[in-house]
């Protein structure tokens, strides 16, 4: 195992932890919409996301208690809007469960190489 | 490492992807009002300023100012769609500009055919202007509806 350049601790960057906050998927899909932008209003959010406003209110509670975004209310003439964005928090740990997802894919890949090419030579 | 783990592992990856493209491309995506309303905003000082040339009195002001009434118009509207959108990404006039240079250019190329035939057919600077100027409010409306059009039609695929 030293020796895969694909494990995150032989490149030294240290290893790379799936994020245990945004491992459900329609939390992850939140904190992905928003790493997109800057700024994203509730009704565009549940859209992107494909949720209903109940799972997006509740996912947007659990995260904003996690400190990964922030949840900002307003008016847009008499009508209230909440916007959502993430947080450096939320940033980062996107990144970390990103790499983790791609450390597994490659570990994955490697193995099925390194067994397809065992195959091969026995 | 199961099968199962790198099978959703992938999934995963492609989801985020899938969902940060949808978040970009409804930040792209403009108001259905958007368009006749740029249109309306490109034509309306045009026609003012050409019905107000050669008239003395309270229009020599207001033939001065209405240019830059118009490109005050233009950036408010802009601004408004933006936010309208629901999707906000902080994205510099340059960076925005490079990514329409197409539609820019092709609104740009019909403005200056319409002035070539307008000249070639020898109408007056008024008209001309204004026949620019509409052929230009159509042209934005027309890139807006055809973006849009794009935009939806992505989304669909992604959906």
């Amino acid at each position: 195992m030293t020796d895969d350049p694909l494990n995150p601790e032989v490149r030294g960057t240290g290893p790379a932890a799936l994020d245990e906050t945004i491992h459900h998927p329609t939390r992850l899909a939140v904190i992905a919409f928003l790493s997109a932008c800057d700024e994203a209003e509730f009704a565009a959010v549940r859209d992107g996301c494909q949720v209903s406003d109940s799972v997006l209110s509740k996912t947007a509670s659990a995260l904003e208690a996690a400190g990964y975004l922030t949840v900002r209310k307003g008016y847009v003439g008499k009508r209230p809007r909440t916007w959502l964005s993430l947080t450096p928090v939320g940033q980062q740990g996107l990144v970390r469960h990103i790499a983790a997802l791609q450390n597994i894919v490659s570990t994955a890949r490697n193995l099925g190489a390194t067994t397809s090419r065992g195959g091969e030579s026995a | 490492m199961t099968m199962y783990e790198d099978n959703a592992a992938a999934n995963a990856l492609r989801n985020i992807g899938a969902v940060k493209e949808r978040a970009r491309l409804k930040s792209s995506m403009s108001p259905a009002w958007y368009g006749p309303a740029a249109a309306a905003t490109v034509i309306v000082p045009a026609v003012g300023l050409a019905w107000g040339s050669g008239r003395g009195g309270l229009w020599v002001p207001v033939t001065l100012l209405l240019p830059f009434v118009g490109m005050g118009a233009i950036v408010a509207l802009a601004r408004t769609a933006r936010r309208m959108t629901g999707v906000m990404v902080a994205a510099s006039v340059s960076e925005r500009l490079r990514r329409r240079w197409i539609a820019l250019l092709a609104v740009l190329g019909a403005g200056a055919v319409t002035w070539g035939l307008c000249a070639q057919f020898g109408i007056r600077a008024a008209g001309t202007r204004v026949t620019v100027f509409v052929v230009l409010g159509i042209g934005v409306w027309v890139a807006c509806a055809v973006r849009n059009a794009g935009i939806r039609q992505r989304l669909r695929e992604l959906a």
